[in-house]
């Protein structure tokens, strides 16, 4: 078993498209990292370049400590599980499972030991003798998975392997997979789009965008403190709510303008961020939606706002609001530029499912002052000390 | 207006049967007729008004057929080259379609250009050349003469049919073999070619007929009467002044035999052969 290790890793295709930028990590052994992403961003180049299906224009990957750039997917010792399964439909399940330790020529008696502990172990002793096509998804997931734990490789690479199950299968095999790799304890690089799957599974996290690592970090630091308005808003479901806003100077210390209203920053942030000047170029607030609670009395931390959607998800209720200004109508905060608020004019709050609220309802809304976020306006870089 | 869709749909369907009714006749009334001739005496072959149905059955054409000109070993013959000449060109064009479809190498579109040229040279033009080129390579008057150049003749066709299923094998399934360990040529003989056993259906059974028919070539370069093929040897029966129809439709009656037996065999697999290609496509 062994490490991972990109150093300033690079892919190019072509002499335009940067696939991967400059990427550097260490997995270390045992550990299981998420890469996570929207599409296009590079994290699946980034697994098959250390499988060896794609070259390394630049930088260096080392499993444990031997450089593989140029070694042949053989001699790096990995297993791949990949999105499709990729089953040899032609092959029993038996003998998709000893197909690895065919090509090792390891002994045949060894090989059946080994495919039936493996197939015990995932749950499939009984599917041996089927053909891939008369299995089910998740069966069939598990063959792949298989196939890859019975070489007993130094490091597993797996695609988006959950992708083409159905919702309660993805659960079960999520923890299934979990489970299997903690108790395996090699080191696991997992792609997936899925923030469930990258909360739930990982010991950390690396979120990237337009080929470049932006944070690597464990699932609730990821979480709790983003480094950029990015991961902030690519992570968690529904996304973080980032607001461009001035700042401003009151009696009590310095004040968020968000249109018509104010929202008072407690004087704690002054010191734990970098925060810019009162006349200088504004933030980008943050503030996630498990922290926005309805009130009944208006203050100094709360803002009036209008209901405009509600999407009942059974467990809870997600609340779209607008901000009101100071006539009752709509405001329009911001005129945004910057492409990475997402919402600019809009608050999304998790509710209670018994909360009575219906559309067009004012409401006014405390944003919790122990969770905000302040983001650079224009690199979107966090304004946190020590980020 | 429901009542008149459905009546426009039987007249349809009825002068679908109609059509397909009388292709159907039209392609079976020859081999009928072939095999109704096969089975009279010879002096009933052209009575006239012709019999469909003979009023007198016999199977004294075949056994002529057989015992006379050494037929049995010309049958034995053919047998061997159809099918010498069938595995050399799957394999080979199998092998050309993967290299075409799968590897990145300079010169590739050259060489799939040069190969569809190939397709469309009329074999007759090719007659002298290959005649030239099979006298410098020493096949005149041998039955290897007839394989080498028979399974060249075929290559074009199955690597072009070959080469479009290879594409449409997923990637992922090579790739997943690479990474299982599997050089080039265990994803060839253990993934591709277990993968493609429609399509090379397919082609098996084409060249199985192509080269189990083939006449002109034979006749160009076998001068020796043990190296026949059965074409000649059915034309042998055709006699200068006269003709006895009724063994040559015998002797062709035989020489179907072979085909139909590998029509029985691969016929599932041809005709998902064909239908996979065709929605493919």
């Amino acid at each position: 078993m062994a490490s991972v290790t990109f150093q300033n890793v690079n892919k190019r295709f072509g002499e335009d498209v940067v696939a991967v930028d400059d990427f550097t990590l260490t997995v270390e052994d045992g550990e299981f990292l998420i890469l996570v992403g929207p599409s296009g961003c590079g994290k699946t180049t980034l697994l098959r370049m250390v499988a060896g299906l794609e070259d390394v224009t630049g930088g260096e990957i080392r499993i444990g400590n031997k450089l593989v750039n140029d070694l042949p997917p053989t001699e790096r010792d990995i297993a791949m599980v990949f999105q499709n399964y990729a089953l040899y439909p032609h092959m029993t399940v038996y003998e998709n499972l000893a197909f690895p330790l065919r090509q090792k020529k390891v002994r045949k008696e060894q090989a059946r030991h080994r495919v039936t502990e493996v197939a015990e172990l995932l749950g499939i002793g009984e599917l041996l003798g089927r053909k891939p096509r008369a299995l089910s998804g998740g069966q069939r997931q598990r063959v792949a998975i298989g196939r890859a734990l019975v070489r007993e490789p130094q490091t597993f690479l797996m695609d988006e392997p959950l992708s083409n199950l159905d919702a309660q299968l993805r659960v079960e095999m999520r923890l299934e997979i979990a489970r299997i790799q903690r108790l395996l304890g090699v080191a696991t690089v997992y792609v997936t789009h899925d923030q469930i799957e990258a909360m739930t599974m990982g010991d950390r996290v690396a979120v990237m965008r337009g080929g470049k690592l932006q944070q690597c970090d464990t699932p609730q630091d990821l979480y709790d403190h983003p480094k950029n308005d990015f991961v902030a808003g690519f992570m968690g479901s529904p996304p973080m709510n980032l607001l461009r806003a001035d700042l401003e100077s009151t009696d009590a210390g310095v004040a968020l303008v968000l249109g018509a209203q104010r929202l008072a920053v407690p004087s704690s942030y002054a010191t734990s961020h970098h925060l810019p000047r009162v006349d200088g170029p504004g933030v980008v607030f943050g503030v996630r939606p498990e922290d926005v609670e309805v009130r009944d009395v208006s203050s100094a931390d709360s803002l009036i706002t209008r209901v405009e959607r509600r999407e009942a998800l059974g467990a809870e209720i997600l609340v779209h609001l607008s901000l009101v200004d100071a006539e009752g109508d709509n405001a329009i905060v911001v005129n945004d530029s910057v492409a990475v608020v997402a919402r600019p004019t809009m608050l999304v709050a998790k509710m209670g499912p018994r909360s009575g609220v219906s559309v067009g309802d004012h409401l006014q809304v405390r944003l919790n002052p122990d969770h905000f976020h302040f983001f650079d306006m224009n690199s979107g870089l966090s304004l946190r000390r020590g980020a | 207006m429901v009542v008149g869709n459905v009546r426009r749909a039987h007249t349809v369907m009825s002068a679908r049967l109609v059509l397909l009714s009388a292709g159907a006749v039209l392609m079976i009334l020859p081999f009928a007729y072939m095999l109704s001739t096969s089975f009279k005496p010879n002096a009933l072959v052209l009575s006239i008004p012709p019999q469909f149905l003979p009023h007198q059955v016999t199977t004294s054409n075949y056994t002529q057929a057989w015992s006379s000109n050494q037929f049995g070993h010309y049958f034995v013959n053919s047998l061997w080259v159809a099918v010498v000449t069938t595995l050399a060109s799957v394999l080979l064009s199998a092998m050309m379609a993967y290299a075409l479809a799968r590897f990145q190498f300079p010169g590739r579109t050259v060489a799939f250009g040069l190969i569809l040229v190939g397709l469309m040279v009329p074999g007759l033009m090719m007659l002298i050349p290959q005649f030239l080129l099979a006298k410098k390579l020493l096949l005149l008057n041998s039955l290897w003469g007839l394989v080498v150049f028979y399974t060249g003749g075929n290559l074009a066709l199955n690597t072009f049919l070959l080469r479009s299923f290879f594409q449409d094998i997923p990637w992922e399934l090579e790739e997943a073999m690479v990474v299982d360990g599997g050089g080039p040529w265990t994803r060839f003989w253990r993934l591709i070619l277990p993968l493609s056993r429609p399509a090379l259906a397919v082609v098996a059974i084409f060249t199985f007929l192509a080269s189990w028919d083939e006449f002109t070539w034979a006749l160009t370069i076998i001068n020796d009467p043990s190296k026949y093929t059965l074409p000649i040897g059915i034309a042998l029966f055709q006699g200068q002044h006269s003709t006895s129809w009724g063994l040559v439709f015998a002797a062709s009656a035989i020489a179907i035999g072979p085909v139909i037996a590998i029509f029985a065999i691969f016929q599932r697999q041809f005709v998902s052969g064909i239908a996979t290609g065709a929605v493919k496509a």
